[in-house]
């Protein structure tokens, strides 16, 4: 149940090969170099591309019940026990089936607006969202640092941030689209990176060459193109919503590592949690990194790994890790700025409270 | 007797020549699994119009003077529009037709058409009907794009809706498909695997996941901006057929109904020739296709930021919804 850890994925590696072959016989060193179709450990190896490289393709979702970051009754505990997932699961399974039967109900305009509550005004009802019945095992999938929970921030940082809010509070909620998260103007949403599930839509399709990789993810089809040819970085940075990508393989892990990501004041929404990784921090632009390590754990899994290090916004950088799961379904168009009347009634639903309250 | 025999099977033969790209390309490059390799970025900025000027009949090919000529009037134009002193513009009846620096257009700056026209000097892109122009609307084709006209003389903008998928950003009006010269930002890169073929388009980053291995088509009812699409090899020409295109697109007044087949072929190191077969029954009496060499490039793609930049759509909105305000205040 849930991902292995880092050290089981390196058994198949290189290094761990190297050293157990060195303890064996010198005719299974020579099997094993040149047939390395069964790996030291006994386990049928990664498939590799017609051209050498461990194969990643196929289509994938992350969804997971799993949140990014621990609940504070969790606190202490990096994983759940069996019963526990089993339970949760079930809980979950059982949740869905009592709000799928639920008679239809008047939803009234209250606190719970924007809450993310299941049916309330504002937002989806339980049987437009698919966010997975399964756990990683895991009570977070932020592993680093290790209470789970995203690290503090600089007390620069901080005073930035309380100045944008106290910015922010001058002014309504909704003035103008720009005031909205990225998610609510349909410009970006999971493809990150880090790439993290949300409410629907969790799918992804990794198509490799031998300099490229392409990750199309259906929320809200935005592509990666990530070279692997070891192109250098520019001098000057262009910062663009995907940053600039650049990709390697180290042993049978790919290794992604962006920065020159395009700032902005909108945060992205993670399940309940809405991360600032763009936050504008006074228009720093080269000090984010962010690092991502995908390996093929087994037919079905990719162990999916990322690192967020920016020295002026957080005291630590902080990892997290969850699974890729293999699905035998095709993406489809996503459909956002298209269906996106939320944006516009947001907008003349703070107009209309303006015009109500005289000003 | 005989002479003109073999010059109508001559004919014939160079008809067929014309029509599919070159067949074979023993120089092109291969991908490590034996594929033909149509890797990289292409440029497909060219003069050559879709359609043949109408001046120039049936000449189908320019001469070489001729080519050199136009493309160094396209120079000299660019340059003196870039020295051309700046002026305030007004607002006239070329608002939206397109016109260099007229209101509601850009200036040359911002566009980058090319300079050149297509190496194989053709006058126009289309290669079939022969007198190098869109065929003949059907009936229907010809009743629909009447009624639309009328609508949208009367509805130019009650709603975002009234304006076309471009102007939404939803699609980019070069990234097809098919794929046609226009503009800016016109700059293809092809990926390939052994199974898939992905081909994205700088405009309005548009990217085409075109599986190669024979699965079946989406069930009819699923619906898709840029369709569906499935390739397979033909000797060394990729050929993609897409179908399933939804009811708002409208490329060029086609139907939902469209069904196109793309024939990609790398002919040498640095040339592409993108081929194309339109067929809309709903829309043009026959067939047509277009053939456009395009050039290998040597610039990375960037993003392209269209929703983010677009003031046009409430501009266009607001600006109407002033003019219904001005001629009903004059009603009163």
């Amino acid at each position: 149940m849930g991902l292995p850890t880092r050290r089981s994925n390196e058994v198949a590696g290189p290094t761990e090969v190297k050293m157990t072959v060195r303890s064996l016989v010198g005719a299974i060193l020579l099997a094993v170099v040149a047939f390395p179709v069964v790996s030291a450990a006994g386990q049928p190896a990664a498939p590799r591309t017609p051209w050498g490289d461990p194969d990643l393709q196929g289509t994938y979702t992350n969804k997971t019940v799993t949140p990014l970051q621990r609940p504070p009754e969790l606190a202490g505990r990096e994983r759940l026990t069996a019963e526990e997932v089993a339970n949760l699961e079930r809980e979950v399974l059982d949740r869905n089936a009592a709000l799928l039967a639920r008679p239809a109900s008047r939803t009234e305009v209250t606190e719970s607006v924007d809450v993310g509550e299941d049916g309330a005004p504002g937002f989806y009802n339980n049987f437009w969202l698919d966010r997975g019945t399964t756990s990683t095992g895991q009570t977070s999938l932020i592993v680093d640092p290790p209470d789970g929970r995203l690290p503090p921030l600089t007390p620069e940082a901080q005073a930035d941030e309380d100045a944008r809010l106290a910015a922010r509070a001058e002014r309504g909620p909704a003035d103008t689209w720009t005031d909205m998260d990225l998610n609510d103007r349909c410009m970006l949403w999971s493809v990150g990176p880090p790439m993290l599930p949300t409410g629907y839509n969790n799918n992804y399709l990794i198509l490799q060459t031998p300099d490229h990789v392409v990750i199309q993810v259906e929320m809200i089809h935005d592509t990666r193109i990530i070279p692997l040819d070891g192109r250098p970085r520019p001098d000057r940075g262009i910062p663009q919503w995907l940053g600039e990508m650049r990709g390697r393989w180290e042993g049978d892990t790919l290794v992604v590592e962006t920065r020159r990501i395009a700032r902005s004041e909108e945060g992205s929404s993670f399940g309940n949690d809405v991360v600032r990784i763009r936050a504008a921090n006074g228009g720093r632009t080269e000090s984010l990194r962010i690092v991502e390590r995908f390996t093929r754990v087994d037919a079905d899994t990719i162990s999916y790994e990322f690192t967020v290090e920016d020295p002026t916004r957080w005291t630590s950088p902080w990892s997290g890790e969850l699974p890729l799961r293999r699905i035998d379904e095709s993406l489809f168009e996503y459909a956002c700025h298209e269906g996106n009347y939320s944006i516009a009634n947001m907008l003349s639903g703070e107009r209309a409270l303006e015009r109500a309250a005289g000003r | 007797m005989r002479h003109r025999v073999l010059g109508t099977v001559i004919a014939a033969m160079v008809a067929a020549v014309g029509l599919s790209a070159p067949a074979s390309a023993q120089d092109a490059p291969r991908t490590g699994w034996g594929a033909p390799d149509l890797q990289g970025v292409w440029d497909f900025r060219t003069i050559t119009p879709l359609e043949r000027p109408e001046r120039l009949g049936d000449q189908a090919f320019l001469t070489e003077e001729e080519a050199a000529n136009l493309e160094q009037e396209v120079v000299e134009r660019n340059v003196e529009l870039a020295n051309r002193a700046a002026r305030r513009t007004e607002v006239t009846e070329s608002v939206d037709r397109g016109e260099e620096g007229a209101p509601g257009f850009y200036n040359n700056f911002w566009l980058d058409r090319g300079t050149r026209t297509v190496g194989t000097r053709r006058t126009s892109l289309i290669v079939d009907p022969p007198n190098g122009r869109l065929p003949e609307m059907s009936p229907a084709g010809r009743e629909r794009t009447e009624a639309r006209s009328a609508y949208r003389r009367d509805h130019p903008a009650d709603s975002w809706l009234d304006r076309s998928a471009f102007d939404r950003c939803i699609l980019g009006f070069n990234a097809g498909p098919p794929i046609t010269p226009g503009g800016y930002n016109q700059n293809l890169q092809v990926f390939q695997t052994p199974d898939h073929v992905v081909l994205l388009t700088e405009m309005v980053h548009t990217v085409r996941v075109v599986p190669l291995d024979g699965r079946p088509a989406l069930p009819g009812d699923v619906r898709q901006w840029s369709g569906d699409s499935r390739g397979r090899w033909e000797g060394d020409t990729l050929v993609i057929e897409t179908s399933h295109f939804n009811d708002q697109r409208r490329w060029r007044g086609t139907t939902r109904n469209m069904t196109l087949v793309e024939r990609l072929t790398r002919v040498d190191a640095d040339t592409l020739v993108y081929e194309y077969t339109v067929d809309d029954p709903d829309t043009w009496t026959r067939p047509w296709t277009a053939s456009l060499p395009m050039q290998r490039g040597d610039q990375p793609l960037y993003e392209y930021a269209c929703h983010e930049g677009n003031y046009s759509m409430p501009g266009i909105l607001g600006g109407h919804r002033m003019d219904e305000l001005a001629a009903a205040a004059g009603d009163r």
